[in-house]
């Protein structure tokens, strides 16, 4: 039968085609039982491969918790969590910039592998949910065959870089921040000093100062758009932040330099990482962000280390090479502008024109926001989509940490076409970036750490707020509602007007949902201050809070004074005297629906939160590379089975140079990926040293490396390539007993 | 051609009132009971999505749906883990499915459904793209297995004019048996079909 790999093999950039052959090998491993349970987690969290609630082969039904018979029975694909368990896959979708081509891939994979739902998330990410672990390489391989990839989007390392979904239209811009986000996207992805972090690590780019859209002050490094005037000429470049961060406390990004050019950033982005890595807490995930590091370290003394760090990095071209690709950076508009022409303006245009259509700053031209209700669209909507964007817009299509999509460079005349052909397919809602476009994280639905229903609540909030929209008072319109299913975080709650997040509270013998209410947080000024934490109140009477918070607003509120400020204003005692009356929980013979959650029939359990795999594994650096190597010399089996000698033979010499590199690079990281390097390091560090000496073969599995690295075969034969991969399995084993016995460390 | 997935959807009859809200308390009892077949794991509400999948049961096997695609609201069953050796055995397991589910659902909830249509999408484009030569290699196999199943005649057309979509086929018979014959006719393996 054909297969996806033989279909695509001419159509993968060999990056990505390697490293998915990779992970394919890491299955097949792990099946074996031949790959720790940790390091298989860490590697497929490290390629977007994230559990689901109930993958530890349990779930709460409601009356008593029920043990979930997967066939794969005993076979894990981490601490606790079954292989045949659904699972998520996570896309990166680089500044949120999507293409026509990619839009179609990605309908077929939710077709194909998910439930035919692709959610946006609110990192500009696209997840796929309810996908077979078994799916994922296949699945990986169609994505990079359009050039996308989900590598690191999720584990301990650089997750989707973000940026202001506007960049390059915007009127308040410094310049397109959009090229230098995917330019550091690209040159972190895989970057060796990326590799070794405690925890996760969050980027976002923003063009100007006094909008939100890039948030880069809730970032672990944010770069805001800056330029300078020297010697008459304008240059480019950012004020880097550090240290901010969401979470169960947050935190403000701390300024780490006023202005790096950007000639300096690549540099700088990587001695932040390289120092992060060095420096941050690696044992206890609860205080592992680099948000700890710099409260530990202090800013000043962060700083010292980082350009201590920043001199020392070795050369790479590839900081500055993006910088000559620059000039050649442009939108490309399908058409040209032109001006809008409307007569008798229907009602329903009329409304969605004033909150989902943004003047660009390039006259005749409009961003059109493709309000998403809860981040979701169906597979057959993406193809609609794709359509759509290919009649009026092109590539222009752009995610959003707000859950939607933006189709940019809309030539003004299309408008009203273009708002009826949205509508045909049910994206022709209002309301976009107001009140009623509520964002929401995956909570229970989906999430192993959820405690209570985010999109069940953000669902019941938006239905109610549309049924009223026509007669909401203006002054709460632009209010914004984010939803996260717990403290951490990720619908961004705390930057919200207002934010909720689950909890519970018991009553007798049942446990009730709640959502604690977080008032006054701030969107603007790129997520300029936080909001308050009032008090938690049962789910049940979230909706009828909203409506006495949002009509004592209206009532209270001096002219133009905003929300924030009233609020401040009112004071957490009176804010919360006023929620006060909604915090009562009845008995449950009285009213036994609040005992359930939003959106979820069942008597409410916090039975089913697991172990969240947001933070990922904690695997040491060489315990993941040298997994890598075990799959290279897997993959050397197989091409032996093939009666491919030449492949074999390459293979296993690459696992050999592999598992010879997690070794040096435990002393040296910047040992680099060339052969001679690798060698000659080795061989300095571990061999004349003799610390890989094994107690009777002496360096005995070391020469078969030299051996096959000075002599390649002049011709691969069955028995050579049959003998370099039986040597290239005892030399791994080796480098496994030297790392032992060197550093002491197993896994983990 | 032997695909990865497939889906069947049985329609609802058009005179049916379907209220979305109503089925998620179903799907949840359903799990609590053991009431379908294989294993069954969790409930999702995409109801706010327009013409969307509705509410799923999610299973291993495979997913149980109150689906909205196209604007018609039926059950559709999806079959994941194709365990079969042949289209045919792998498209009467997963009508029969179906059909188990939709009149459990309609007993509880008043829905009824029309046997007599049926759409099967095949979910894998690898092996089953949407394209002339598909629906040439399927039509005689599933025109088989339906004139095996249904009474009178049976018609079967492309049902997805993209070909962007999936590979999908309408089914539709003149005249349905009676449920208690159906379900009969699609528990035998097709060569015991008379």
């Amino acid at each position: 039968m054909t297969t996806w790999k033989e279909v695509l093999q001419d159509r993968l950039p060999e990056d990505l085609a390697h490293e998915i052959d990779i992970f394919e090998g890491q299955i097949e491993l792990r099946k074996q039982g031949n790959l720790d349970e940790k390091v298989f987690a860490e590697t497929r969290l490290r390629r977007g491969v994230y559990g689901q609630r109930y993958d530890n082969g349990f779930r709460h039904d409601g009356v008593q918790t029920r043990e979930l018979n997967f066939p794969s029975a005993d076979l894990t694909k981490g601490p606790n969590t079954i292989w045949d368990a659904p699972g998520m896959q996570r896309i990166k979708i680089p500044f949120g910039g999507l293409t026509i081509d990619q839009l179609e891939v990605l309908a077929e994979l939710a077709d194909e592998y998910s439930d035919g739902i692709l959610h946006i998330t609110t990192r500009q990410d696209v997840q796929l949910h309810y996908v077979h672990i078994d799916d994922t390489p296949d699945l990986m391989r169609r994505l990079a065959s359009v050039d996308m990839t989900t590598l690191e989007a999720c584990g301990n390392s650089v997750r989707n870089v973000t940026s202001c979904p506007l960049s390059g239209v915007c009127h308040d811009e410094q310049f397109d921040v959009s090229p230098y986000s995917k330019a550091l996207a690209y040159f972190l992805l895989g970057h060796d000093d990326v590799q070794d972090f405690g925890r996760k690590f969050k980027i976002a780019f923003s063009g100007c100062e006094q909008h939100a859209c890039g948030l880069v002050r809730m970032h672990d490094l944010g770069l805001l758009a800056r330029t300078r005037e020297v010697d008459g000429e304008i240059v480019r470049g950012f004020t880097v932040f550090v240290g901010g961060g969401l979470g169960t406390v947050p935190h403000q990004a701390k300024v780490l330099i006023e202005f790096a050019t950007e000639a300096e950033i690549m540099r700088l982005a990587q001695a932040i990482s390289r120092v992060f890595a060095a420096h941050g807490e690696k044992q206890n995930r609860n205080r592992a962000r680099i948000k700890f590091l710099i409260a530990e370290l202090g800013i000043d003394e962060f700083r010292r280390l980082v350009m201590e760090a920043y001199e020392s990095l070795p050369h790479d071209d590839r900081w500055t090479d993006y910088i000559d690709e620059l000039p050649h950076w442009a939108d490309q508009p399908l058409k040209g502008p032109s001006q809008l022409q409307i007569r008798n303006i229907p009602d329903d245009f009329r409304a969605w024109y004033q909150t989902n259509v943004y003047q660009q700053r390039q006259d005749g031209y409009s961003t059109v926001t493709v309000n998403l209700p809860l981040g979701d669209f169906t597979s057959k909507q993406a193809y609609q989509l794709a359509d759509i964007a290919r009649q009026y817009v092109g590539d222009n299509i752009r995610t959003t940490v707000e859950q939607n999509l933006v189709l940019r460079w809309v030539s003004n005349e299309d408008l009203p076409a273009l708002f009826e052909d949205l509508k045909a397919i049910g994206l022709g809602d209002p309301g976009a970036g107001t009140i009623v476009d509520v964002t929401s994280c995956p909570g229970t639905d989906t999430c192993k750490l959820g405690i209570a229903s985010s999109r069940g609540l953000s669902g019941e909030l938006r239905t109610r707020l549309i049924e009223k929209s026509a007669n909401l008072p203006d002054a709460i319109k632009d209010l914004k509602i984010k939803v996260s299913g717990c403290f951490n975080s990720c619908g961004q709650h705390h930057i919200a007007d207002i934010g909720f997040f689950g909890n519970s509270r018991r009553k007798g013998n049942h446990k009730v949902p709640h959502f604690q209410v977080v008032l006054g947080g701030q969107w603007d000024d790129n997520a300029g201050s936080f909001g308050l934490a009032i008090g938690a109140v049962p789910a049940k009477r979230i909706p009828d809070v909203l409506d006495i918070i949002t009509d004592r607003y209206v009532g209270d509120r001096a002219a133009d004074e905003s929300f924030q400020a009233w609020i401040e204003r009112l004071g957490k005692k009176e804010v919360r005297t006023m929620l006060e009356p909604f915090m009562d929980i009845p008995e449950f013979e009285a009213d036994p629906t609040f005992f359930s959650d939003w959106g979820d029939s069942r008597i409410y359990s916090i039975d089913d939160i697991g172990v969240g795999e947001c933070a990922g594994e904690v695997v040491s650096l060489f315990s993941m590379e040298i997994a890598k190597a075990e799959s290279e010399h897997f993959d050397s089996l197989l091409a032996l089975d093939a009666h491919d000698y030449e492949s074999a033979d390459e293979k296993a010499y690459n696992a050999m140079l592999l598992a010879a590199r997690s070794l040096v690079r435990t002393q040296y990281l910047d040992v680099g990926i060339d052969a001679d390097s690798i060698v000659e390091e080795f061989r300095t560090r571990f061999y004349d040293t003799k610390l890989i000496y094994d107690a009777f073969a002496g360096g005995k599995f070391a020469r078969y490396m030299f051996s096959r690295h000075e002599k390649p075969p002049v011709e691969a034969t069955k028995e050579g390539a049959h003998q370099l991969v039986e040597e290239a399995q005892l030399f791994i084993e080796n480098i496994h007993s030297a790392e032992q016995r060197i550093n002491g460390v197993i896994v983990g | 051609m032997l695909p990865k997935r497939l889906s069947v959807k049985i329609f609802a009859a058009e005179d049916s009132k379907v209220k979305p809200a109503a089925i998620m308390p179903v799907f949840q009892h359903w799990i609590q009971e053991n009431t379908l077949e294989g294993l069954l794991i969790d409930v999702v509400d995409y109801k706010h999505v327009h013409h969307g999948p509705g509410i799923i049961l999610i299973g291993h096997e495979g997913d149980y749906g109150l689906d909205f695609s196209e604007g018609r609201a039926g059950l559709l069953f999806t079959l994941k883990q194709n365990r079969y050796e042949t289209l045919t055995e792998a498209v009467r397991e997963s009508f029969r499915l179906a059909i188990v589910a939709a009149e459990k659902l309609s007993a509880e909830t008043g829905i009824t459904f029309n046997y007599g249509e049926a759409k099967i999408t095949v979910l894998d484009r690898l092996n089953a793209p949407n394209t002339p030569e598909t629906f040439g290699t399927v039509e005689a196999q599933l025109s088989n297995f339906a004139s095996r199943v249904f009474d009178g005649d049976v018609s079967i057309t492309n049902a997805n004019a993209d070909p962007r979509d999936p590979f999908a086929v309408t089914i539709q018979a003149e005249a349905t048996p009676a449920i208690e014959t159906l379900l009969e006719k699609l528990s035998l393996s097709l060569t015991s079909v008379s």
